[in-house]
Parts: structure tokens; C-alpha cells; sequence
């Protein structure tokens, strides 16, 4: 099909205003008699709150009040409400909000938060899920709200667990002799957005609420604030502008609640509460956190014949967030794999650390590493190539999943997108030398993912025709740097037929004027919202005809739009501009008939909850895969990896930008190696964090990226539902990178990792522990290992 | 975030001297990228922030060669380190080091003096300048003195804990580094290991010299390292053994990497590297120091 707009490389529309400093971030506001807010933070991991002392802190000038867990009652949390704003009574971990001070300036507030003084008694601190589900655990939460859907553990700290159940795993385990078991673990990571959370709230005198925020979903804000504070949601306007980067870190609620709390406090005066640095990583959520074992049994060929799965989030401190990743992290720990016999038990655990929360790809890159690490096992007992175990058994159209699903060719095709890798491999593998000194390994990791949402998260849409024929397009998705306003603007275009010029999509969605939205999340976006904009612009265009069908006095059935005019079918000269028909159609004479066009669009695709005793359930819209390839080398001596190269191949339906399509690839290639041999936040036996800043938590600089080569592929299975065929993106390419990085790994030194992250340390760590292995493997593998020669 | 400061800029040294006798305690400002972060942090609070940068009579940002060796003003940045012809010819260890130090922004703020000063034990210039046996000339109000780089780092202890430091004294600003040419034949490097490829600190860091090369009998070696000991230290042990050496073979350099590792003394709960990796590692920077300077090998990577 031949596109206008769709499938260009139209330059982000947001790009002036980035680089000229022009776009306004939601920091950027200011606002006359602003209170300045900064939050006590809990220095214990697990402990009962005897006292807090602030009348030092209240005799400060320019203090103009502290808040304290007492002053509310409220219980915040996207499905599970088990959060204060404000803890009460109880802190469950370090850097829990214990009391805010409110002043007229940072420097006051900062001055009079170390004036406030909090004594603990402190209670066991439960740091690893095995500690916090051991029989007789203390309990970090004495009751766990129960909920539809989810089924908690009363008594323990698990506050969901999520069964699958599928064909008869005891019998495919007592019958098969080929087996094998392995763990793998991955810890907390920090999202690193460049853009600290930043809430800005204010409680007017009539009870209404204006809430400005840094957050990836203001109707999302709007609903948790609305319901915690006993608002309609006439009353609750949320704005957000641009944001500096989400990676789900800003999904759902997070600082708002307590801000709204202190708006309360001080009504009719604008509260800004600003997180540094060190509080992105204490008090916000973290991401990642699994412990997961498996037990494969399998044929010769081996094909699996059976699976059992324990996949374990440490969840930290309140389970608001965390629960809704145990669902589709647990579905997809089989990958994209045929599986008859499955059994998956996937739990959400309460420890004593800062609360877990969604972070690029909910559960899937965990789920990823799992299910690749067991077609690696299955290679390795087997002594077959992993590629050709992958290929055997890899899930076919018709087959059904892990919830039962059958899947269907427009998911995508998997083995194409494994060629494509495999072949660039190959390619590098016999150009590229190796160098002495250095190991070289490659290896990769296939990926599926689903967009997890509610079964009602409605995008939606208005199209907005001006009196010039320009053309206003309101969405309540929000852009972080993705570029989805790029996206929205093609696909407006697209369906408008009109030039990408003519058309504004609005940056600044904002609950009172702009359309529902769930949430910008799930890389859902572009598929839905994108869907939910051709609807609307459909609409408008209806209504563009209903104007010129009124002006001729005919049929708007009758009517014909090209993107310029509206002519009549039958008469090709009797044709009005659109400028004309914007306010409705006015006659010579001044008599106007029809109206300003305004289009509508919703798009949701039918979902529905899974059955709780087997996990079964048409749960996921629709399903995108794909496979990545690493070419690393590394260094013996030293333990540090090189990422060399990487493959990207996804099937990702019609590419609406292919520029843009392919930096969000290699952004998040790099985001996927920094979480698999740099980043991993360290906690103390205290559960404090000991990195909480960019000095020792790491993440990949330029340095580290510019000498990687990155291929991205993309293969274009149309999707079945978004109208121009696309699929989800966003997260999916950070999926394959752990597992290819552990599988490159193994083949250059045949060593087997089971936790992230692969430091030089680790690495070196374990080279020297095994160095017997390695030397025979190197040995083996000559070819790829040239060793330096000491002769001085 | 800051708590409220009292910054001054001093003009002159007279300036500095009578500014710094009115202030109970001050810290000097000279790129600040270590001191704003302590401030920040709150690790470090200082009422009194005394910026060296205005002074203007006594050259500070100036790089000077001499017959004998090369003057650097304490207040010279990194990117003049970096990229000055001489350093990178006759320092090279030094060069190598600022080329990897921070990043271009930090590269361009921070100084020599204030690299120093701050006495962290992994900082860049600390093993570098170690083995070019630099003297630092300091002014005051008891007028000006010097002394070595290795006598100018102080440890002491404090109730059981090291605390590290330099020897300036209230009213005292670093002048100058002044550091002699090696002898011909000789060459130097410097090699550490960071957690990124791009801006990070030396998890550790080893800085080698080898002087008078080409005479096993004359051949002396200056070796260094960071983040190994409380302070940037000189290893004389491990320096001896190789100077007494007749070859360079692998036994001597095994050898050799066993007693570094025995000298090294790395702090335990280090958030960039455990003890055992950085006792493992000033080995291996050691020797391959060493290939690089014999054998012209580079490191990989």
C-alpha cells in the first residue's frame, strides 16, 4: 500500500522546541506563592515510628509547616491500596516519606527537614524474598487488601500469586529421563530518567484540585487522586508536559498523592514537591528484582515436554505497582516457546525495600531471561546448537500459549526475525578478527511481549478542524522522548490526508481538555492511540461532508473528501475547500448551515481477566516478537566485557518512522547491556542504598555506546488491528539483551551466569574460580581466543 | 541541594592571606567539582567558600617549561593537560590519565591542585603525579616553602579510622607542581579500571615509569596506584625487585605482581571494586603496564 506520511522520516516535531530549550517541562512552571516542599525520609528499613519532634524545625522562619502520616487517613495504590502518602505508624522502607516540611524556599525546607527528628523501634528487616516467605516471616503488611483478580496469601508476604496450569506437567516430568533445573536473578535496577518526578498542586478554596506533574498518565493521576481524596473527578485537573524520560518509573502514581496531601494542608497555595537525584532512587519505585528457578524436562531433540516455572518479584515495601507485573511477567517466562505441559507459579513478595514498580518492558526482560536460559540448559546437556533448540521449538500460528492463546500469524514472525540476527552474527563473526587478548562469544535471546493493561484502558482521540483547514489534534498520551507526537502527527496526516504541516498534536494533555487515556505505557501508544486518531479523524471528515452536503443540498453520503475539499460525487466541479466549511458552510448572503467539524475516535481491543485456578484467559491484545544477537568480547584478565555488536530484529508490523523506530531500538539495546553488566542498585544489610546516585550506580555513557554497531531489522507483518498495520515498540528491544549478553558469555568462556549484573568483578570473580573450565574451553575454541604472548 | 555560603574571590596573594586570617574555617575554591559535590551532599559544610581563581599574581593557570622539568600552576585543568604537546611527550602517564579523567566538562573544570588536594586515594592525578616525583610549592602567611608530593599526602590516625589529607596549613594555597624530566630512555603509562568505558572513577589505577630503559643494570622503575591504599602510594618494594632484575621475564613479572599485591591494601566496602578484585587487579595493571612500555602493546580494547 502506497503512504503518504506513514512509514517517512519525518523529523521529530518537537525537536526545535527541544534543542532551543523552548519545550516546557513541567519543572519549568512557576507559579506566584509557591510553597516549597521536601520530604523526611524513614532511615530504617522496617520499624515502628515511636515519635517525631519538629518543633525545632517549626520555629525556623520561613517554615511554614510539617505534615505527618496523622494528618491523613488516605491509602494510595494502582490495584492494591496498601500505601500511605505518608507512613503511619510503620515504615517498610528505607526512604519512606515520615514527614515533609513546608517552606517558603528550598534552602529553608532542606534546613528544617534535618531539624526534624524521628525514633525508631525497629523490627526484623526482610531484604530477600526467601527470608520474606520463610514459614513464620514476620509481616510486613499484617493485612493484605484483597482485590478481584488477584488472589494473596493470607498470613504470609506474598500478596499475589498467579497460577498457570496447562496439560499434565507430573506426568511429562515422571516419564521423561532429560532433565535439568536452574535459577536465575536479577536485582533492582534504577530507571535513571533524565527528568527528576516533579508534582506541582494546588487545593483551591472550592475544592477543586490543579495538579501539575511529571507523570506518564494524567487520567491515570486524576482517578488515584480523586478516589484517595473523595473527589469527583470534576474536581481533579491534572496537566502534564514534557517529560524527560518515564521507562514506567512515572507510570501510574507516584509523588502526586503526597503532594495533593500537603495542597490540602495549605489551601489556595501552589505546593512544589521536587525530588533530587538521590530521591529518584529512594523514594520513587525501583525496577526488575526476580528470583526464578525452573525444571525443564525435555526429548532428545530437544523439544520441551515439560516446564515448571517459580517466578519471584521482590516488591519491596508496598505492592501498589509491583502486582500487576506478576501477571504478565509470569505469562510470558515460557517465551516464545511451545510448551504442552506448563506450570507457572508467579508471585509478588513484600520485602523491606523502596517499592517495585514497572520499568521498560513489565516482567518481560525477567521472564526473557528465564525462558532463554532454559533453551541455553537444554543445548548445553544436549551438546546442540541453542539456535537449532530455539528453532524446534519455537511457537507456531495455531499453537496455543501459555494463557491458552491461539496464536496467530500477525503476532509475527519469529523465525524470520532469528535468520535475520543469526545471519549478521555470522557476518561479523567471519569480518570482523578477533583480538588477541580478548574472548569472543556471541549469542542471542529471543523476545515476545503483550501490552498488559486493563481490559478497559480506552485510548481516545479528538480531531479538531480550525478555520484555516489546520488542524488540532487533542490525545491525552503523553510524549517522554519516545516521539509519539511525531508518530500521532503521520498517522493524522495519513488518515487526514493533509501535509504533516498542517497539523498540531497537543503536548500538553490535560484531564480538563483533552480526551481519556488510560496510560502511556505498554508501548501501547502508537497502536492505540494512533488507532483511536484515525477514528476521530474519520469522524471529523463525516462531519466536514455533512457542511458541504448542506451546502449543495444533498446527501453527505453523496459528499467526497480528498484532504483539500469536499466535492460532490457526481459533480466534480461542485467542490468547496475546506477553509470554507471549518465554521460550518456560509452562503453568499451570510446563512450558515452545519458546524465546526470536531471528529472523535476510541480504540480499545477486546481483553479479558484471566481464570484464577489456571491462569487461562484471552489476556494479552496482541502479541510482537522478535530476536537480538550481541557479538562481545571479553577481557580475561580484567573481567570486562565489550559489547561489539548487536542485532535487532523485530516484528513489529507497518514502521510508521523507520528513523525514529530505529533509535528507540538502540536506546533501549543500550538501556537493556547497562542493566545486564553495569547497573544494579546496592542496598546495605540495613536495606539503605548505598549507589543512590549517578557516582556508583552506573549506566552506559556515550563512550560505552559510540563503539557499539548496532543492526536493526525490521520485519512488517502487518498487525490485524491497528488500521495501518503497526505494532508496539517502545520497550520490546531491551527484552533480548540480557539473555543474548548471558548466552555470548557462555560461548566465549563456557562459563554460566545465573545473576545480573555481569560486572568486570564478576566476571573476572568467576574466571578465576573456574579457571580450569576456561582454559580448556578457550583451548577448544582456538579460533576465538588469541592469547598474548608474554616474551619480554 | 546548598545550604546557604559566603563566597569570597580574593585578587592577589596578600589578599588571600589577609581574607583567610579573618575566616575561622574556609575551604578553597579552585574547579570545584569535587568540592560542590561534598557540599551538596552535605558531607562537607563550609560557611566560607575562597575562591583561588582571581588571583592574579601568581599564575596559577600557567604551564612553564624549564630546562630541567615543567611548572604546573595548581590551577591548570585537565584539558590543558590533556592536550599539551610536552606533557603528552615527556608526562605520558599524566596525559593518559587526564584523557580518562571525568569527563569533558569535569576535564574542564578541575584542576591539578585541587585533584590533589582533595587527597582522594583513586583520583587521576594522584598515582600519575606520584611517579614523576614532583615537588609542590606552596605561599602563605609564613611565606612560601616546598616539599615533595609524596611528604605533601598525609594520613593519620583517628580513632582507629585513617583520615587523609595534604599538609597545607590554614593561610596556605599550592602554588605550583614542579616536576623534572625523566631521563631520556625512559617512558611512562597509566592504566586503570572503570565500571563504564566513559565517565567514571578508577575502580583502581597503577601508573608505571621505567627509566633508563635501555641499560637493564641503569634500568630503575617508578611504579604507583590508586584506590589501593588510603592514599595514592609508591610501592619502593615492588620498584627494587624490578630494578634488581637483569631480565624482564614472565617468572620476574609473576614475582613482581605478587609483591604489589601483598603491598596493596585496598579498603574493604569500597562500592567500585572488593578487596580481592583490586588485589587481583594492581597485578595485572602491573603487568600490563609493564608489556605496554617494553612492547609497545597497548591494552586491549
Amino acid at each position: 500500500m502506497q503512504y503518504q506520511s506513514i512509514g517517512k522520516n519525518l523529523p521529530r516535531v518537537d525537536a526545535i522546541a527541544k534543542v532551543t530549550g523552548s519545550a516546557k517541562f513541567t519543572a519549568d512552571l512557576k507559579f506566584s506563592r509557591e510553597l516549597v516542599a521536601r520530604v523526611v525520609r524513614s532511615t530504617e528499613a522496617h520499624a515502628w515510628i515511636k515519635s517525631i519532634h519538629y518543633a525545632d524545625a517549626l520555629a525556623i522562619p520561613g517554615v511554614r509547616g510539617v505534615v505527618t502520616g496523622q494528618d491523613t487517613q488516605a491509602l494510595v495504590g494502582v490495584c492494591i491500596k496498601d500505601q500511605p502518602p505518608l507512613a503511619r505508624g510503620k515504615v517498610r522502607f528505607v526512604g519512606e516519606p515520615v514527614a515533609v516540611v513546608v517552606a517558603e524556599t528550598k534552602e529553608i525546607a532542606l534546613q528544617a527537614t534535618r531539624k526534624v527528628k524521628v525514633t525508631y523501634e525497629p523490627l526484623p528487616v526482610l531484604l530477600e524474598t526467601k527470608d520474606a516467605m520463610a514459614l513464620h516471616a514476620p509481616l510486613i503488611h499484617d493485612v493484605i487488601p484483597t482485590i478481584p483478580g488477584f488472589l494473596p496469601k493470607p498470613g504470609t508476604n506474598i500478596f499475589h500469586h498467579y497460577h498457570i496450569q496447562q496439560g499434565d506437567v507430573e506426568t511429562a516430568f515422571s516419564t521423561s529421563q532429560l532433565q535439568a533445573t536452574g535459577i536465575v536473578r536479577w536485582p533492582h535496577l534504577a530507571h535513571c530518567q533524565m527528568e527528576p518526578h516533579v508534582t506541582i498542586a494546588k487545593w483551591c478554596l472550592d475544592d477543586t484540585v490543579e495538579i501539575y506533574t511529571s507523570a506518564q498518565s494524567p487520567f491515570d493521576v486524576r482517578h488515584f487522586i480523586a478516589e484517595a481524596f473523595h473527589l469527583p473527578l470534576r474536581k481533579v485537573a491534572v496537566a502534564t508536559y514534557f517529560l524527560g524520560g518515564g521507562f514506567g518509573g512515572k507510570s501510574d502514581v507516584t509523588i502526586e498523592p503526597l503532594t495533593v496531601l500537603l495542597a490540602k494542608q495549605f489551601p489556595g497555595e501552589y505546593i512544589r514537591l521536587q525530588l533530587d537525584r538521590e530521591e529518584m532512587f529512594d523514594g520513587t519505585v525501583v525496577g526488575r528484582g526476580l528470583d526464578g528457578e525452573f525444571a525443564v524436562a525435555f526429548d532428545r531433540q530437544g523439544k520441551i515436554l515439560g516446564l515448571k516455572i517459580t517466578y519471584i518479584l521482590n516488591s519491596g515495601g508496598y505492592a501498589s505497582y509491583a502486582i500487576n507485573i506478576v501477571q504478565p511477567g509470569g505469562i510470558a517466562t515460557s517465551g516464545p516457546y511451545f510448551v504442552p505441559n506448563l506450570q507457572i507459579d508467579a508471585y509478588g513478595v513484600y520485602t523491606n525495600r523502596p517499592p517495585l514498580g514497572a520499568y521498560r518492558a513489565y516482567g518481560h526482560p525477567e521472564a526473557a531471561l528465564m525462558a532463554e536460559k532454559i533453551v541455553e540448559v537444554i543445548a548445553d546437556h544436549l551438546n546442540m546448537d541453542a539456535q537449532e533448540v530455539r528453532r524446534r521449538n519455537l511457537i507456531q500460528p495455531g499453537q496455543i500459549n501459555s494463557v491458552g492463546e491461539i496464536i496467530r500469524k500477525d503476532d509475527g514472525d519469529i523465525a524470520q526475525c532469528m535468520d535475520l540476527v543469526i545471519q549478521d552474527l555470522n557476518e561479523y563473526r567471519e569480518n570482523k578478527a578477533n583480538i588477541p587478548g580478548l574472548a569472543r562469544g556471541i549469542g542471542i535471546g529471543n523476545l515476545l511481549k503483550a501490552p498488559g493493561m486493563p481490559t478497559n484502558g480506552f485510548s481516545t482521540a479528538v480531531v479538531r478542524f480550525n478555520e484555516d483547514a489546520t488542524v488540532n489534534v487533542m490525545i491525552s498520551a503523553t510524549d517522554m522522548g519516545q516521539g509519539l507526537l511525531t508518530t500521532i502527527t503521520q498517522i493524522a496526516s495519513e488518515a487526514l490526508c493533509i501535509p504533516v504541516e498542517k497539523i498540531e498534536v497537543t503536548a500538553v494533555p490535560d484531564t480538563r481538555y483533552t480526551p481519556y487515556d488510560w496510560q502511556t505505557v505498554a508501548s501501547r501508544s502508537t497502536w492505540m492511540v494512533g488507532n483511536a486518531v484515525y477514528k476521530a479523524s474519520l469522524d471529523a471528515i463525516a462531519k466536514l461532508k455533512i457542511n458541504a452536503a448542506a451546502a449543495f443540498g444533498q446527501s453527505p453520503e453523496d459528499m467526497v473528501y480528498d484532504g483539500e475539499s469536499v466535492y460532490y460525487r457526481f459533480d466534480q466541479d461542485r467542490r468547496i475547500p475546506l477553509r470554507k466549511l471549518t465554521l460550518g458552510y456560509s452562503f453568499s448572503n451570510g446563512r450558515t448551515v452545519g458546524m465546526p467539524p470536531l471528529g472523535y475516535g476510541a480504540y480499545m481491543p477486546e481483553m479479558e481477566y484471566p481464570d484464577l485456578k489456571t491462569g487461562q484467559g484471552n489476556v494479552a491484545a496482541q502479541w510482537t516478537f522478535g530476536c537480538q544477537g550481541v557479538v562481545l568480547d571479553i577481557d580475561i584478565i580484567s573481567g570486562v566485557i565489550f559489547v561489539r555488536m548487536v542485532a535487532s530484529a523485530l516484528d513489529i508490523g507497518k514502521v510508521i518512522n523507520p528513523k525514529m523506530a530505529k533509535s528507540q531500538v538502540e536506546g533501549a539495546v543500550v538501556m537493556g547491556i547497562g542493566g545486564t553488566i553495569m547497573e544494579h542498585i546496592q542496598y546495605d544489610d540495613r536495606g539503605r542504598i548505598r549507589n543512590h546516585e549517578f557516582t556508583d550506580y552506573k549506566i552506559p555513557t556515550p563512550e560505552d555506546a559510540a563503539n557499539i554497531q548496532f543492526n536493526t531489522h525490521f520485519v512488517e507483518t502487518p498487525d490485524h488491528a491497528m488500521i495501518y498495520g503497526a505494532k508496539c515498540l517502545g520497550e520490546h528491544p531491551i527484552i533480548g539483551i540480557a539473555p543474548a549478553i548471558l548466552a555470548a558469555v557462555h560461548d566465549a568462556i563456557g562459563l554460566n551466569f545465573h545473576a545480573l549484573p555481569l560486572t568486570a568483578e564478576v566476571v573476572r570473580g568467576k574466571i578465576l574460580q573456574e579457571w580450569h573450565s576456561v582454559e580448556q574451553h578457550l583451548q577448544k575454541k582456538r579460533a576465538a581466543y588469541v592469547s598474548t604472548v608474554s616474551v619480554l | 541541594m546548598f545550604l546557604p555560603f559566603q563566597y569570597y574571590d580574593p585578587g592577589t596573594l596578600q589578599e588571600f592571606i589577609n581574607l583567610t586570617q579573618t575566616l575561622p574555617n574556609y575551604q578553597i575554591l579552585a574547579g570545584g567539582t569535587d568540592l560542590f559535590v561534598k557540599m551538596r551532599n552535605g558531607w562537607q559544610h563550609c560557611e566560607h567558600v575562597v575562591d583561588i581563581k582571581k588571583i592574579r599574581d601568581l599564575q596559577l593557570q600557567q604551564i612553564n617549561i624549564l630546562p630541567n622539568g615543567i611548572e604546573l600552576g595548581s590551577l591548570v585543568n585537565f584539558t590543558q593537560i590533556q592536550t599539551h604537546p610536552l606533557i603528552q611527550q615527556k608526562f605520558t602517564a599524566l596525559h593518559e590519565s587526564a584523557c580518562v579523567m571525568g569527563c569533558r566538562e569535569i576535564r574542564n573544570r578541575a584542576t591539578i591542585g585541587g585533584n590533589i588536594c582533595n587527597a582522594a586515594s583513586g583520583a587521576e592525578g594522584g598515582s600519575t603525579m606520584l611517579i614523576f616525583d614532583p615537588i609542590v610549592h606552596i605561599a602563605g602567611k609564613d611565606g612560601r616553602r616546598s616539599m615533595p608530593l609524596a611528604e605533601f599526602y598525609q594520613a593519620t590516625e583517628e580513632r582507629g579510622k585513617t583520615k587523609v589529607g595534604v599538609a597545607l596549613k590554614p593561610g596556605e594555597l599550592v602554588t605550583h607542581f614542579f616536576l623534572p624530566f625523566l631521563p631520556a630512555k625512559s617512558n611512562s603509562t597509566y592504566i586503570r579500571r572503570s565500571r563504564t568505558q566513559g565517565m567514571d572513577l578508577s575502580s583502581l589505577n597503577l601508573a608505571l615509569a621505567i627509566i633508563d630503559a635501555d641499560i637493564p643494570e641503569n634500568r630503575r622503575f617508578r611504579i604507583a596506584g590508586g584506590a589501593v591504599a588510603p592514599l595514592p602510594c609508591r610501592f619502593p618494594k615492588v620498584e627494587e625487585f624490578l630494578a634488581s632484575q637483569a631480565t624482564l621475564s614472565s617468572e620476574v613479572i609473576q614475582a613482581a605482581k605478587r609483591l604489589i599485591q601483598e603491598a596493596a591494601n585496598p579498603r574493604a566496602g569500597s562500592k567500585r571494586a572488593s578487596v580481592a578484585y583490586k588485589k587481583d587487579q594492581i597485578g595485572e595493571l602491573l603487568e600490563q603496564a609493564i608489556h605496554k612500555l617494553v612492547n609497545g602493546h597497548s591494552c586491549c580494547c
